[in-house]
């Protein structure tokens, strides 16, 4: 079983970990790093060297202030949800003149691809998953993210509310309306690849 | 409860993702209690299985051991440095501030743009069709103007003078690929099933049906792709070639990119001249005294081209101009000299600093 879903031990980590102990925070590390790295990967796909320097961070300022932090309910959520306000805040620095990125919806950018498009590019994909992969690629951003923090990172709806700090209730809106669109991609998808769907 | 209800409810994905024994006692025997509820839970948990395996690359995205180490070590240095001193020691970084403006635009923006580190030297037309067997077609054009044939698959191709297009005998059987070494432009007759392939210089363009133009010549030290409709992805030659924007980047109307051969990086920038997209009504651009929001969403509906400006600065703006005779980049020339901004193209999009209406 993934160490991480044992939250018990993991808060007994935490405790050692604030207490000073440095293998427990060096195990914290090695339960979280992988996780803390593909969710980076995915909100900043084109700078790994960012990613790393904001994980360091993270890593960094909970060693710094380990007496004075809480110990979380879920420390995969506190780590994500640290790293993720490190990315934004130092993009955030650098961006000034943009603001209007954060003041609007994100969803508007994202313009859907026409039929035609989208069975173009099916076409190519080889396999079922390939299909699946690109069918969720068409989401809208926060919607794969959601759907990202759901299925694969296993947090609930409330907490994935915090990480993209909308109420549980818009993150499960999230998912729904990514899963209502998926499902009605994956019947016409396997109306067209009858074979392999 | 329909299969989406069902997905949103952290009891039933809890159960699906990892059961206990308690979360199986309580399924099993609600679905017994209320066996019309087992169609939506089958189609949940079936959806489920399918937006997992959709993220398994995501799931499987690995961090190399040693970065792992690497950066343990790092934050030990750091650690140790600090001490109890309270201050933040300086560390050398990985990152350095140039690109988070790049990598900011694109997180929010939830685009990729991709840089490659593969360090091939140059295979070049003639190590590409080497492989070629001795049925294969080529063209060359000497002829010093550009020259019009057609490919098998009815595709055209204007060929400049001083290149040359390879493609093999059994061209259009399962995958459409040429071997350019200088110029091109092709206009890809649609077919799904067949991938339409561009080797050039190190660099493979895909076309998912379009216009679009080549620049390959082996003299010189870039590859330069624009897109005149639909679109295409590009990537480095001996990368997998997958149709996935993650694999390589993706050209919208209106882009185009250029790859280095001595960086190996592509850059991706508008072309020279944007012409308005074919199928969308073109707006009047004559404007009296209107919001220059509207301007910049008429101007980028009509090019594909996406304008990125200080809302809060620019936002309430006006403007009395007509710009229907003029190119994209007057217009933009016009809009910044009345509002005082200046423009750069970054990405394939255009940001506007400066400027106001005071």
């Amino acid at each position: 079983m993934d160490p991480t879903r044992d939250e018990s031990a993991e808060q007994v980590l935490w405790h050692a970990f604030r207490a000073g102990d440095e293998e427990a925070y060096t195990r914290l590390y090695h339960n979280h790093i992988r996780a803390l790295y593909r969710y980076g990967m995915s909100l900043v796909p084109a700078s790994e060297s960012f990613v790393l320097d904001c994980i360091q961070d993270v890593f960094t300022e909970l060693w710094i202030k380990r007496e004075r932090v809480t110990t979380p309910a879920s420390v995969r959520h506190y780590l994500l949800k640290a790293l993720k306000n490190r990315i934004l805040h130092l993009l955030e620095r650098k961006e000034k003149p943009f603001q209007r990125f954060q003041e609007m919806d994100p969803e508007e950018l994202w313009a859907e691809p026409s039929e035609v498009e989208q069975r173009e590019e099916l076409a190519h994909a080889r396999t079922r998953e390939e299909r699946l992969e690109l069918l969720i690629a068409r989401l809208p951003p926060r919607q794969q993210e959601a759907l990202r923090l759901r299925f694969v990172e296993n947090l609930d709806y409330g907490r994935i509310g915090e990480l993209l700090e909308i109420s549980k209730q818009s993150a499960q809106n999230l998912v729904f309306r990514a899963v209502e669109k998926l499902r009605g991609w994956i019947s016409v998808v396997s109306v067209l690849f009858l074979l392999f769907f | 409860m329909s299969p989406a209800e069902l997905l949103t409810d952290d009891a039933f994905v809890d159960h699906q993702l990892t059961p206990t024994p308690a979360s199986t006692a309580y399924w099993a025997g609600r679905l017994s209690r209320f066996p019309e509820e087992k169609p939506a839970y089958d189609e949940a948990k079936a959806l489920l299985e399918a937006i997992r395996l959709g993220l398994d690359r995501y799931a499987q995205t690995t961090i190399p051991e040693e970065t792992v180490r690497q950066l343990l070590w790092k934050i030990q240095q750091v650690n140790t440095l600090h001490g109890s001193k309270g201050r933040k020691p300086v560390v050398r970084r990985w990152f350095s501030g140039a690109a988070a403006v790049a990598a900011g635009l694109a997180l929010l923006l939830g685009g990729g743009v991709a840089w490659w580190q593969l360090s091939r030297p140059v295979p070049a037309y003639v190590r590409n069709t080497a492989s070629l067997k001795d049925t294969s077609v080529e063209r060359t054009n000497t002829s010093g103007k550009p020259e019009t044939f057609r490919l098998p698959d009815g595709s055209e191709v204007v060929l400049s003078s001083g290149s040359r297009l390879s493609y093999p005998a059994d061209f259009n059987r399962q995958t459409r690929t040429v071997y350019l070494s200088g110029e091109a432009s092709f206009s890809v007759t649609r077919n799904a099933g067949v991938p339409f392939l561009v080797y050039a210089n190190d660099v493979v363009t895909k076309v998912i049906g379009t216009r679009f133009v080549v620049r390959a010549f082996e003299g010189e030290q870039e590859v330069r792709i624009n897109v005149q409709s639909g679109r295409v992805s590009v990537y480095q030659d001996r990368q997998a070639p997958r149709a996935d924007a993650r694999g390589g980047v993706l050209l919208l109307p209106n882009q185009q990119v250029v790859f280095s051969r001595l960086t190996e990086q592509f850059t991706k920038s508008l072309i020279a001249l944007p012409h308005l997209l074919p199928g969308v009504s073109t707006p009047r651009f004559s404007y009296e005294e209107t919001p220059i929001t509207q301007v910049f969403r008429d101007i980028e509906k009509a090019y594909g081209i996406t304008i990125l400006y200080n809302e809060e600065t620019l936002g309430h703006c006006q403007l009395n101009a007509s710009l229907a005779s003029l190119g994209f980049e007057e217009k933009m020339g016009v809009i910044c000299t009345t509002l005082g901004a200046r423009y750069e193209i970054i990405d394939g999009q255009v940001i506007l600093t400066g400027g106001g209406c005071e």
